[in-house]
């Protein structure tokens, strides 16, 4: 069996909520062993968000938490004792990473600043991921996913032109650029490290992977001096593209014409009479009339069934995808299915749950989760007396003491 | 080895078109050596709009100019049998191969060209992967983001779902691509052994799903598009000179209501003692109409940086609804010089582009070049080493 790619990296993860967290997820899922110090005085608040096992809400039951956490250590550690941080110090002296997402000075403010930690482990990679980096005048901004993607553009820039933004409906740079970027980043250290023994410190604002994503408003208006707007579904290249109702209660699919074969082939198959879109034969003429080819299409869309629709246009070759929800993801996807997306791993609280797999399959072996997401302080004992050297009653003394906790 | 380029000596060799750029340039920026190797007639990406003065050519693309920069490019024609002989010559020297919607994917044979070299690390993106039951599929991003479940969650419960903006699912896809290239390339470079990745850009959007997949397992419920659907406080607001976004109430159940009542009542709005009350409920009937007849008047009188600002003193999470002025002028981005100019030398002149999405203090992002000209270092067959001929910086 071969390591994982990442096997033998060790991190000390102060991560929590959102991106921060989903970071070492990818990381500990291709084999790093992550240790996230965790408290019960200052809670990850992800472990209080919906949904929970059962319903039923508890620190050990959410969901969201859950896919954030997959094969992760959870240790606890009161940082406000002097106890807790020396502890804690034991536990860096010897890892490649410490990462976090907290506001610029916190980590500092608890003992666990990139200073002193050099200084204890000068080959350390460190970084921190705030909403606007460690420097400059908003630095100690507070930020979401959601208020991320305001502050960006990426919010404003995303609905229909004729009504308010709608962006993705969800708290979208949390999920897929920031942690993206910070893997990428913390692996670009590692092979720095291994090059030349240096650590480093690396400040990741939440704001910029998100900005490095949409290129194209700041350099049309730099320079061509254009404002651009929403656009909707449409995009240059392509007419129509849009998003039309089938069958079924709030059933939709989307398509996208971008050659004229392709145009000649939806035509086809919506309206056998191809003669009444035969004035549409070119994309720019296409162009022209979009909302009333958008009309036609979608009243003839309406009559089919979504996924059968989907499978005659693919046959063509006509880029069609019906809109799916999580429930078809789930239950019913069969290239999900296929490619063993969704992992049920068994958690102590919450049972058989389900997480995410990788969108990426290795030829040669099989990578994601490798463990359900830790109870609060499940690996407090093992990590503690492999990795700090303490002994059962040290350890025990310790929580009753608070400073483990 | 000067140490300070944390990819360098890294040779990729990026086969793209409209996606699988962006992984590349995650690589380049980062100082590895990356060929863009491209047919005669081009990247797809060069024809890719907006472009300079919006008059097309192959090098006024401004997606290309962006995402190809710190690159160089050679052609080849992988139909022939030179092209095939030197794509192997130059595989048999690269770290790491990247394949996407190339105009010649179907002559690119990853197996074969990793038998030739076992240590290559040969990564292909394809909107649902390489095998299975949707592998033939074609799929850009509206479609994609169709079927990978985030588009049923965005738009108004009124109308058709509607699409993020910037082909964020082809996006998804390079990043992760980037990821898990980078892992494989770290354990080939310890141990030898070479990879072959296959990432799917549907499954890549699934990973952006949020809390929805394990809302419908563990509760039984489908999470469905609500942006007219209103928690009080929270939504974008009017100000005097655009809008703001504001989250009252954070996310979670950690409540923010406190600090935000605690920034009203220190700006003595009228009516503010409504969000201190023990029996506030952001989610009762009302609530929303409540919130608004306190808070509107308050922030209509206020610019999205003054907002912005009392957010940051309260600790409130608020933003401004940015457009492309507001953030070439944004004083934190001007702080970190976030943006940056195309190098000297770059067919679309001195144009403002994304910088650094994140700072290294030893071994730093950089822009080095420019977007490469059509075949600007030649015909792959040609290409002598895959490093960069010009020394780094």
């Amino acid at each position: 069996m071969t390591d994982l790619p990442l096997s033998g990296v060790k991190i000390v993860d102060f991560c929590w909520i959102g991106a921060g967290s989903y970071t070492t997820k990818l990381l500990a899922d291709l084999g790093a062993d992550v240790i996230k110090v965790e408290s019960s005085k200052s809670l990850d608040s992800l472990r209080l968000a919906a949904p929970y096992a059962g319903g039923i809400a508890g620190v050990n039951r959410s969901g969201y938490f859950a896919d954030r956490n997959s094969s992760k250590r959870s240790i606890t550690i009161n940082m406000k004792d002097p106890r807790g941080v020396e502890i804690a110090h034991n536990l860096i002296r010897d890892c490649d990473v410490v990462a976090n997402n907290f506001r610029p000075g916190t980590m500092e403010k608890l003992g666990v600043g990139f200073d002193a930690l050099s200084e204890i482990n000068p080959g350390l990679i460190y970084i921190g991921m705030s909403m606007n980096g460690d420097e400059g005048p908003d630095r100690s901004m507070l930020g979401y996913g959601i208020t991320i993607a305001a502050l960006t553009g990426f919010l404003g820039y995303s609905g229909y032109p004729e009504r308010g933004p709608t962006g993705t409906g969800t708290n979208y740079p949390d999920h897929v650029p920031n942690p993206c970027h910070a893997a990428f980043a913390i692996m670009c250290a590692l092979r720095h490290k291994r090059r030349t023994g240096m650590g480093q410190k690396i400040d990741m604002a939440q704001t910029e992977p998100m900005l490095s994503l949409i290129p194209t408003p700041v350099m049309e208006y730099s320079a061509n001096k254009r404002v651009i707007g929403r656009t909707g579904n449409a995009l240059a290249g392509y007419a129509p593209r849009g998003v039309y109702p089938t069958s079924g209660e709030d059933r939709w699919i989307a398509i996208s014409i971008s050659s004229d074969q392709q145009w000649r082939d939806l035509c086809q198959i919506l309206e056998p009479a191809l003669g009444a879109y035969a004035r549409w034969g070119t994309l720019e003429r296409r162009a022209m009339d979009i909302p009333e080819i958008d009309s036609l299409i979608a009243r003839k869309t309406a009559l089919w069934d979504g996924y059968e629709l989907m499978g005659k246009l693919q046959e063509k070759g006509v880029p069609a995808g019906v809109v799916q929800n999580a429930r078809d993801l789930v239950d019913d996807d069969p290239q999900m299915r296929h490619r063993d997306h969704w992992r049920y791993l068994q958690h102590a609280e919450m049972g058989d749950s389900l997480y995410n797999g990788p969108p990426f399959q290795f030829a040669s072996q099989a990578v994601g989760p490798r463990f359900a997401a830790p109870l609060l302080g499940e690996h407090n004992d093992e990590v503690f007396s492999t990795r700090a050297g303490l002994t059962t009653a040290e350890i025990k003394q310790l929580q009753d003491e608070g400073a483990l906790v | 080895m000067s140490g300070a380029i944390a990819l360098e000596g890294l040779r990729v060799l990026e086969l793209s078109g409209l996606y699988g750029a962006y992984c590349g340039k995650l690589f380049a920026d980062m100082g590895a050596s990356v060929t863009l190797v491209e047919t005669a007639e081009g990247s797809p990406m060069r024809a890719k709009a907006p472009f300079l003065a919006n008059e097309p050519s192959p090098d006024t693309s401004l997606p290309f100019n962006y995402f190809a920069a710190n690159k160089r490019s050679v052609v080849a024609d992988l139909g022939t049998e030179e092209g095939q002989k030197a794509l192997f010559t130059a595989a048999s020297r690269a770290d790491l191969l990247i394949l996407s919607d190339h105009p010649q994917t179907a002559h690119v044979d990853l197996e074969a060209l990793r038998l030739a070299n076992p240590g290559l690390v040969c990564t292909r993106i394809t909107p649902y992967g390489t095998s299975g039951p949707y592998s033939g599929y074609k799929g850009d991003d509206l479609t994609l983001m169709a079927m990978g479940g985030l588009l049923t969650m965005a738009g108004y419960p009124d109308s058709a779902p509607v699409v993020a903006f910037g082909e964020q699912g082809l996006l998804a896809g390079d990043q992760f691509a980037a990821v898990a290239s980078l892992a494989a390339v770290l354990r080939a470079e310890a141990t030898g052994q070479g990879e072959i990745i296959d990432v799917s850009i549907q499954e890549a959007i699934v990973m952006a799903l949020e809390n929805a997949a394990q809302t419908y397992q563990l509760e039984g419920k489908v999470r469905k598009r609500s942006a007219s659907s209103a928690r009080a406080g929270t939504g974008i607001f009017p100000c005097s000179d655009g809008e703001v976004y504001l989250l009252a109430g954070g996310i979670g159940e950690t409540a923010m209501w406190g600090s935000f009542a605690k920034w009203m009542a220190s700006e003595e709005v009228t009516g503010c003692e409504l969000f201190s009350d023990p029996d506030w409920n952001d989610l009762a009937p009302g609530a929303d109409e409540a919130f608004r007849a306190v808070f509107l008047p308050f922030a209509k009188a206020r610019t999205k940086d003054q907002l912005y600002q009392g957010g940051k003193r309260w600790g409130v999470p608020i933003a401004p609804m940015s457009t492309a002025v507001d953030l070439l002028t944004n004083p934190q981005l001007l702080h970190r010089q976030y943006f940056v100019t195309a190098p000297s030398g770059s067919a679309i002149g001195p144009v403002a582009m994304p910088g650094a999405p994140y700072k290294f203090s030893v071994s730093p992002w950089a822009l080095r070049t420019a977007a490469p000209g059509l075949g600007e270092y030649g015909n792959l067959a040609d290409l002598t080493d895959l490093q960069d001929v010009q020394s780094h910086d």
